[in-house]
């Protein structure tokens, strides 16, 4: 039976928690350790991530171009069901770009994430999607479309 | 899938708890029942949806809710002026069994696998704009 969860009573409060201060430290092993094997993450206006290898991946790259030196969630609900969590929060990022040619850019988004108790016990992130609240053109929306055309251009 | 190509605004609500949280890109949260009809109230002020066709779907039944991941392409039209816009979406969309033995959707949320200025971001933001110099704030 899914019930909502108070904060002293929420098993993934403190592994979202990491999962921020991860994010912050550009730590892709500990982003990893957090994730399900059969992890399915959907970032906006990208492809569809399957799986750890993929996840890995993505994060290295997310690093190689972006530090995130902000990222809080002032809003944030968990409704737990046996061993399946539903967690939606809102967060508020600022990232710099890492070639420098850029100055810190905000945005609001929300996320909603679908956590997993695993055979160890251990909760994981199993489905994950997130988008922006702010209009197209603004918030890191716009640096990211210059970032998949530039992509787009040159061949890998 | 089915309401929104008809737009029919109370057959779509009839699909959502009444605590319902829904994360539409680059809006704000709409929270329960009444913000929910007048989100798609306004959409369909704008936009007409003349196709929806799923291309990826996976539902997790666990007890009283189900985890449904799904893809598709949209096809929308513009009730004012412009073009057909076509779209890839991802939603992620959990369901909760009521006592009355009928599923709503309990969370609901979506993005765009398309680069941004393209699919239907391009026009949504044309439309923000137009909203912001007419000055609604809704």
């Amino acid at each position: 039976m899914s019930t909502q969860v108070s904060p002293q009573d929420d098993p993934i409060y403190a592994l979202r928690q990491a999962f921020l201060k991860a994010a912050k430290a550009g730590d892709v092993d500990a982003l990893v350790a957090l994730a399900a094997d059969d992890i399915i993450c959907m970032s906006p206006n990208d492809t569809t991530v399957y799986g750890k290898a993929e996840y890995r991946a993505w994060w290295e790259e997310y690093f190689q171009y972006f530090r995130i030196t902000a990222f809080n969630e002032p809003e944030r609900s968990v409704v737990v069901n046996g061993d399946h969590a539903t967690e939606h929060s809102a967060y508020m990022i600022a990232v710099v770009p890492t070639d420098g040619g850029q100055s810190r850019m905000r945005d609001d988004g929300r996320s909603l994430a679908i956590w997993r108790r695993q055979s160890d016990g251990s909760w994981k992130i199993w489905q994950m999607l997130w988008n922006s609240t702010k209009p197209i053109g603004i918030g890191t929306n716009r640096y990211m479309s210059r970032l998949m055309q530039k992509k787009a251009r040159q061949p890998r | 899938m089915k309401a929104s190509i008809s737009g029919d605004v109370d057959l779509l609500l009839s699909l959502f708890t009444d605590d319902a949280i829904v994360m539409p890109p680059n809006d704000t949260t709409v929270f329960g029942k009444e913000e929910i009809r007048s989100w798609w109230q306004e959409y369909f002020s704008f936009f007409r949806v003349t196709t929806s066709v799923e291309t990826e779907r996976e539902v997790t039944y666990v007890g009283d809710q189900a985890f449904d991941r799904a893809a598709f392409s949209v096809t929308i039209v513009p009730q004012q002026q412009g073009a057909r816009i076509v779209d890839d979406i991802r939603s992620l969309t959990v369901w909760r069994l009521g006592s009355d033995g009928e599923w709503r959707i309990s969370h609901q949320i979506w993005n765009s696998t398309k680069p941004v200025g393209s699919g239907t971001n391009r026009y949504m933001t044309r439309m923000l704009q137009k909203k912001g110099v007419r000055g609604t704030s809704s």
